[in-house]
């Protein structure tokens, strides 16, 4: 009877000391993972907020540069169209000839 | 030369406006679809319909132009067969001909000279033709690269911007990835581990069940149930994390999208600038002096006329010298560099390489000139438009 309750009270223990050893890695699974994957989204949110940042400052910008594109555009054209009439003129005169 | 009234003029302007209006209807459809991108679309549309439009115009013109020439050269060719074939005719018969004859021969030359000299007087008008549309084509050809030049200088500027902003922003874009990508896989090692866990709990249970102890198991049951707990806020924290990684992963998409369309932008307007377009060459004749004076235009016209009106006719002697940008710019750098130096890279190399007359070179150096006073003043320095105009006026005395 004494070796049978010692038998158990072994058992008992032993599956303690697996149970204690599996809660503290699943603790230390959970408290790593927490840990390091805490760290990486604090850099990638703050990273992410400094390129959404610049993401609105590109944009900005470069809609400014494509406005001055298209003023330029503008401008070259006009300078284009001016001498293009102004060509017609004197062939209009030619044909006149 | 028959003088064109105001109401003409006026026509011709309502013409060159109505093209344009044209063409940015065009442009403005092409817009209407796409949406978010509408100012750069538009940009994008309008060189594209100005490229093809206008380029395409002046590419008719100069078409008319080298039928005219063809035509020309084909009537002086006629002519001059005409003579050659008349002259030896006479020569012929002078030969074939007896004595006594003289006198009918002698008409006959007489009549012939006179012929001569008309087909001459054609010829010589033929010529003067031809050398016209040769100008005119050059000049057509000159304006199409000055254009070409203009909208590639424009568009290289776009091209320079987008990629000095986007470049370092892709960088960033690509490291965030990479992080996300680490946070991933951190992740997917955390869930297997989960899982293998999981395992060991479910084992441990069935020990439990199966072990002998039934009364004294009640200090691992107050394990058992930390180690549930622990399992709940293991899912938690996954479940949370891949929360946090697929809102990050959105923004990123966001950000990456407005980047993607910046590329797009970058890649359309660098397919501007590979569309080639023909040039064609029509070298000048070395003695012979074309009629410049009608295909003279704008600004050039009514300088050249102050010129005439000043006894100093410069058409009636020489026509407008041409050098290649590479050549002008070294020049100006040579008598003007110290006041505004020209860095020849700011131009591409297949302009640097064509020949312009000098209008055309003074305009890409006013066309730098005005960028530089506006993008980098300090390489302008106290170096004012007057200055510019002048020196570009005592340059071409140099040349």
């Amino acid at each position: 009877m004494d070796q049978n309750n010692t038998q158990k009270t072994a058992q008992e223990e032993e599956l303690e000391k697996e149970a204690e050893e599996l809660l503290a890695e699943i603790k230390k699974t959970n408290d790593d993972f927490e840990k390091k994957s805490g760290v990486l989204l604090e850099e990638i949110g703050k990273d992410l907020n400094d390129v959404e940042k610049e993401s609105e400052e590109i944009d900005k910008d470069l809609e400014a540069t494509l406005e001055e594109a298209d003023k330029d555009i503008d401008k070259a054209t006009e300078e284009f169209m001016k001498d293009d009439y102004e060509n017609d003129e004197e062939e209009n005169d030619n044909d006149e000839e | 030369m028959a003088k064109i009234d105001i109401d003409n003029k006026n026509i011709f302007k309502k013409v060159a406006e109505k093209a344009v209006e044209g063409v940015k209807k065009v442009a403005g459809k092409a817009v209407e679809s796409l949406g978010d991108s509408k100012p750069k679309i538009r940009v994008i549309d309008r060189f594209r319909a100005w490229n093809y439009g206008l380029l395409g115009k002046y590419d008719r013109k100069s078409a008319k132009e080298t039928t005219k020439i063809k035509t020309a050269e084909d009537v002086i060719k006629l002519l001059d067969n005409k003579n050659a074939e008349r002259e030896s005719r006479i020569a012929n018969l002078r030969k074939e001909s007896g004595v006594g004859h003289e006198g009918i021969l002698s008409k006959l030359e007489e009549e012939f000279l006179k012929e001569k000299q008309k087909i001459e007087k054609r010829i010589e008008k033929m010529k003067a033709k031809r050398d016209k549309s040769e100008t005119k084509v050059r000049y057509y050809e000159n304006k199409k690269i000055v254009y070409e030049n203009k909208t590639k200088n424009i568009v290289d500027g776009v091209l320079h911007k987008v990629e000095k902003r986007l470049n370092p922003h892709e960088v960033k874009i690509g490291d965030l990835k990479n992080k996300i990508g680490t946070l991933a896989f951190e992740a997917k090692n955390f869930e297997s581990t989960r899982v293998r866990l999981g395992e060991k709990v479910d084992n441990l249970k069935k020990k439990l069940e199966a072990a002998d102890f039934k009364a004294e198991k009640k200090g691992i049951k107050r394990i058992i149930g930390e180690i549930e707990n622990e399992m709940r806020k293991t899912e938690k924290i996954r479940l949370g994390r891949l929360e946090e990684q697929s809102r990050m992963e959105n923004k990123l998409a966001k950000v990456n999208k407005k980047a993607d369309k910046w590329r797009n932008i970058h890649d359309q307007f660098a397919r501007l600038t590979q569309k080639e377009i023909e040039h064609k060459k029509i070298e000048k004749r070395g003695l012979e002096k074309p009629d410049l004076k009608n295909i003279e235009i704008g600004d050039k016209k009514k300088k050249r006329t102050k010129k005439e009106e000043g006894g100093n006719s410069e058409l009636s002697s020489e026509r407008e010298p041409t050098f290649s940008l590479e050549e002008y710019v070294e020049n100006w750098n040579k008598y003007f560099g110290s006041q505004f130096k020209i860095d020849s890279k700011l131009f591409l190399e297949e302009a640097l390489e064509k020949k312009m007359e000098i209008p055309f070179l003074e305009d890409h150096i006013r066309m730098i000139y005005k960028k530089k006073r506006e993008t980098d003043k300090s390489s302008v320095g106290s170096f004012s438009e007057r200055d510019l105009e002048k020196s570009l006026k005592s340059l071409n005395n140099y040349l």
